[in-house]
């Protein structure tokens, strides 16, 4: 008897192969190197996550490869993701190292979790099948629900942890369920199967399916990316767990969702194109969005707790994000994208700073601690004055042009509305990113708080960041021309 | 492109010296403080001087873009690098470079604290000021425009008074509250220009050439004139002005009058009306309104303002009344007037705020009622404070004059009852400023404190005199400014004359038909 094997081009997934290996060795020689020596760990994963990038360009013909039986796809969107995860989990792993011999938490464990979370992460961005995503899914929510409360003597960093799981849960299994439920209405878990039935076979008997999976699809995606109203766990989670794992989950994770959701969305040309089960989606989406960036700037307004500001933040920034989804044209996919990068440029420096500096407490800060910081560290304080007039979106930074092509492309769609909506709530969060800017700068210092020194692996971090907003705020062309050549644009 | 001075390519250098000035400084220690006050006068007077050059390479008859540049920034966007002068940003530039120096050099005694961080954030506004007036490029006008709220911010916040926090952040959300929707305006502007030409393009030039139908026109003119007019501040937008011009440090206050307001109506003169003509037309009734609104309400506020910061504030109010109105009348002698008046504005403003700023360093009170008798203790500054508040009067022989002079001839002109209560403010100005004045100056000295106070200083002369000097200069012989600005003015009206006879159909094929 013979044994039919399917015909894989393992070119096509060495990267993902490679993370896997890389996470499994990093766990075993987690438990042989010796504790002094725990930085080598974190150096071979950052060795590690830079080969899988090599393989993405020097792999030939990976962009166009397909395989697998279409689980695996290469095309110009998977490989921008791919890139954008492995160098934010890189910049983190570098971020950790004084976070994993301060609190003494086991690198092994720690560092292959970031990768497998990583690995989750690439498998979303890379395929075109349902069932593939939701493995990526919960490789990624599963290692980040470990990592929350990787800190598990510290009571806020356990109950965060614990909150993740249950919400995360919660929103795999209505995740499942759409996925279920669009299967029995097309007979096929690959997108671009469904659109193609989409487009020859009007529905029949089982017409509700599909609009109730694409509901419950979204509904999941929704509390994956933390759109308003399921948006409640984000706040808990991110002030609770441990900044550095904070930082991780705002950016890389949220983009993977947002990966997942334009490639669901766009590619199973749904929405706007069709009207599934006469449900005017673009509307509720348009809904989603405006509801998300504004409820996330005004609950931000009253924070007191810099983490805990900045997780709201990141809500309402998923609502901008929201905006490009709307728009559903190839160019705004670009701009998603840019927005992904600047996002985690900008977010990734501010967090490295917060992490810096609340020091051995571990528990956030209060924006009070930011009092007169312009006046004992003037370099630092300049610095997250740009991260934050970035986020604001303020010319000559990354998160002015992010947001200025997610609004051009939705201008050009017409939606003149949501955009009024978007720049307004733009103003809205310039008052609390600019408080901790007020914070700094004009009050005078308080002489009680003292600044920890700024470790050197933070501050390499922090000024790539720095960099990368300011040259792509001013000088944007070169990326834009490179993200618009690989989206086929 | 060559110019009239060679290859310099001087817009450039004028916009980003102090910029990199500023950079340079970050590099000095902070205990330097001498360095920092001489080394920002050096780099405004040389700012200064090479601004100088632009009246000798001008050519006073041309209403094109001189000294032009041009270079690509961000071609995917259609975005470039676009500098130009013409007769109406030449004295605002002018304006610009003087007022940054007079306002680096008044405060060397004033600002003893954080003195490092005060003067890069001087030299950056003044970059970003003067990049807003260059630029003609749209997002690189936005970019400056949005880009120069942040030191202004600092200014205020930082080194102000006791309400400092508050005004800082008053004035920049209302102000990016008013640059959002135009930031709107200009995609719909961007892809309207794309549709009708195939090209993605932010430049100003060419969007003047484009005709776009009245609703369109009506929606986006509303678009840009909120953010000009909160920044102008027309009435009702100007709230947040006098808590600004109080809580700002006295150097905040004279850049703020004397450069930041006149970029509301830059913004109107330059886009607003060019772009949207048939929308100015129709609006125009309205816009006038509300200027003449501000120009009583102004001065009727300003008259009952125990403050002398306050009152020139609000004095302020009912001056930038005068140019919307000189500009809307849209007749040469109203907006030549408009923008003789942005100048005049900013010199005799700034001069008032000056010294205010010098008695408050004196006794650290500018309540009218702490003052009287002052002509006796301080003559010189009596002579000074007499020929700035005859200015902002409008007394003939004075810059003022002229100004206020043009606008009411082009108001009459335009209507009878518009002409007639420009002048009831006229009559308004003069009592709240002689009030003041009066008040101020004369009588017997009734606080002991006042008694020993020193007249001006050699520094306080130098900071004055190019004022005053400028003052007498344009009210007695304005020839020279006046022939320079009329070309470009008189461009702008035969483009809005233009502008109504051309048939306002919506082409087919476009996707951005406003849902309103």
């Amino acid at each position: 008897m013979k044994v039919l094997m399917p015909s894989i081009d393992y070119m096509a997934i060495m990267p993902q192969t490679l993370l896997g290996v890389a996470g499994l060795v990093i766990l075993l020689l987690g438990l042989f190197v010796p504790r002094r020596r725990q930085d080598l760990l974190a150096v071979l994963s950052i060795i590690f996550l830079n080969i899988s990038v090599l393989f993405l360009f020097t792999g030939k013909g990976l962009l166009g490869s397909v395989t697998l039986n279409q689980m695996v796809t290469w095309d110009g969107f998977s490989i921008l993701f791919t890139l954008l995860f492995v160098v934010s989990s890189a910049f983190t792993v570098a971020l950790s190292i004084p976070f994993v011999n301060r609190e003494n938490v086991h690198p092994g464990e720690y560092y292959s979790l970031l990768i497998f979370a990583t690995l989750g992460m690439v498998l979303m961005a890379t395929t075109t099948d349902l069932l593939i995503l939701f493995l990526g899914l919960e490789l990624m929510s599963i290692a980040l629900y470990i990592l929350a409360s990787i800190t598990r003597n510290n009571d806020k960093a356990a109950e965060a942890g614990m909150k993740y799981l249950i919400m995360g849960a919660f929103s795999s299994a209505f995740l499942l369920y759409g996925i279920a439920f669009m299967y029995g209405a097309t007979g096929s878990t690959n997108l671009v199967e469904i659109a193609s039935y989409m487009n020859i076979s009007p529905m029949g008997a089982y017409e509700w399916m599909l609009p109730a999976g694409l509901g419950l699809v979204l509904i999941g995606f929704g509390f994956k990316v933390g759109l308003v109203p399921f948006h409640m766990w984000i706040p808990d989670v991110y002030e609770g767990a441990p900044t550095v794992v904070t930082t991780f989950m705002s950016i890389g994770p949220k983009a993977a969702g947002f990966a997942a959701l334009a490639r669901f969305l766009l590619l199973g040309p749904f929405i706007p194109n069709h009207e599934v089960g006469n449900i005017p989606w673009p509307i509720l989406l348009a809904g989603l969005a405006g509801l998300t960036m504004t409820i996330g700037n005004l609950i931000a307004i009253a924070q007191t707790n810099i983490k805990r500001m900045l997780a709201y933040s990141s809500i309402a920034h998923a609502g901008y994000v929201m905006v490009g989804l709307v728009t559903a044209s190839p160019k705004s996919v670009s701009a998603i994208y840019f927005y992904m990068v600047a996002y985690f440029l900008m977010n990734m420096g501010a967090f490295a700073i917060v992490y810096a500096l609340q020091g051995e407490n571990g528990r956030g800060l209060a924006l009070k601690r930011f009092m007169g910081l312009a006046y004992k560290k003037p370099g630092l304080a300049l610095v997250f004055s740009v991260f934050l007039l970035s986020l604001t979106g303020f010319p000559l930074t990354a998160g002015f042009m992010g947001k200025f092509n997610l609004f051009r492309e939705a201008v050009d769609a017409g939606l003149i509305g949501l955009v009024i909506v978007a720049v307004l709530n733009s103003v809205v969060s310039a008052y609390y990113y600019l408080r901790v800017v007020v914070f700094m700068y004009m009050h005078d210092p308080d002489e009680s708080v003292t600044v920890p020194e700024i470790p050197s692996m933070v501050g390499f971090v922090v000024a790539l960041c720095l960099v990368g907003v300011l040259y792509f705020g001013i000088l944007p062309g070169g990326i834009l021309k490179v993200i618009n050549l690989l989206m086929g644009n | 492109m060559p110019n009239s001075l060679g290859n310099f390519p001087i817009l450039s250098v004028l916009t980003f010296l102090p910029a990199l000035g500023a950079l340079a400084f970050l590099a000095v220690p902070r205990n330097r403080e001498s360095f920092f006050r001489q080394g920002a006068f050096a780099v405004s007077l040389l700012n200064f001087l090479i601004s100088l050059l632009l009246l000798k390479g001008f050519i006073p008859s041309s209403a094109e873009m001189q000294f032009v540049e041009w270079r690509q920034w961000i071609p995917g966007l259609g975005a470039s690098y676009h500098l130009g002068l013409d007769g109406i940003t030449l004295f605002l530039v002018l304006l610009t470079t003087l007022i940054s120096m007079i306002a680096i050099l008044s405060s060397f005694s004033a600002i003893n604290k954080k003195v490092k961080e005060y003067y890069i954030s001087l030299l950056f506004l003044e970059t970003g000021m003067i990049g807003v007036f260059l630029s003609l490029d749209m997002l690189l006008f936005y970019f400056f425009w949005e880009a120069m709220l942040i030191p202004m911010y600092f200014l205020i916040g930082i080194w102000g008074h006791e309400r400092r926090i508050y005004a800082a952040v008053k004035f920049i959300l209302y102000t990016m509250a008013g640059s959002a929707f135009m930031l709107v305006g200009i995609l719909v502007m961007y892809f309207y220009h794309y549709h009708l030409t195939g090209a993605f393009s932010f430049d100003l030039l060419s969007w003047n050439t484009m005709e776009l139908p009245f609703k369109l026109q009506f929606w986006l003119f509303l678009a840009f004139f909120v953010a000009f007019a909160i920044k102008v501040p027309l009435f009702p937008f100007h709230t947040w002005l006098p808590d600004a011009h109080v809580e700002a440090p006295t150097a905040g206050s004279v850049i703020l009058a004397g450069v930041l307001l006149k970029m509301g109506t830059y913004g109107l003169l330059r886009f607003c009306i060019p772009l949207f003509p048939v929308a100015t037309l129709q609006l125009l009734p309205y816009v006038c309104t509300l200027a003449l609104i501000g120009i009583i309400y102004g001065g009727l506020v300003a008259m009952v303002q125990p403050d002398m910061k306050k009152l020139v504030a609000y004095s302020s109010v009912a001056h930038l009344g005068y140019v919307v109105l000189g500009l809307f009348v849209l007749n040469p002698q109203g907006m030549v007037g408009g923008l003789l008046q942005m100048v005049n504005h900013g010199l005799s403003t700034g001069a008032l705020f000056l010294m205010v700023g010098m008695l408050y360093e004196r006794r650290h009170t500018r309540l009218i009622e702490d003052f009287g008798g002052i002509a006796k203790v301080m003559p010189a500054y009596f002579a000074f404070f007499l020929i700035v508040t005859l200015s902002s009067i409008g007394l003939p022989m004075l810059n003022g004059f002229v100004g206020e002079f043009n606008i009411i001839l082009g108001a009459f002109s335009y209507s009878v009852l518009y002409g007639v209560i420009a002048n009831f403010g006229i009559i308004i100005a003069a009592v709240y400023m002689l009030w003041m004045f009066q008040r101020v100056m004369f009588g017997e000295v009734t606080r002991e404190e006042n008694k020993i106070l020193k007249d001006l200083n050699l520094r306080e002369y130098l900071v004055l005199i190019p004022l005053v000097i400028l003052m007498f200069w344009i009210g007695i012989y304005p020839k020279p400014f006046i022939s320079r600005m009329e070309p470009s003015i008189n461009k702008i009206i035969s483009r809005c004359q233009a502008g109504t006879t051309v048939d306002c159909q919506i082409p087919s094929g476009i996707s951005m038909e406003l849902n309103k």
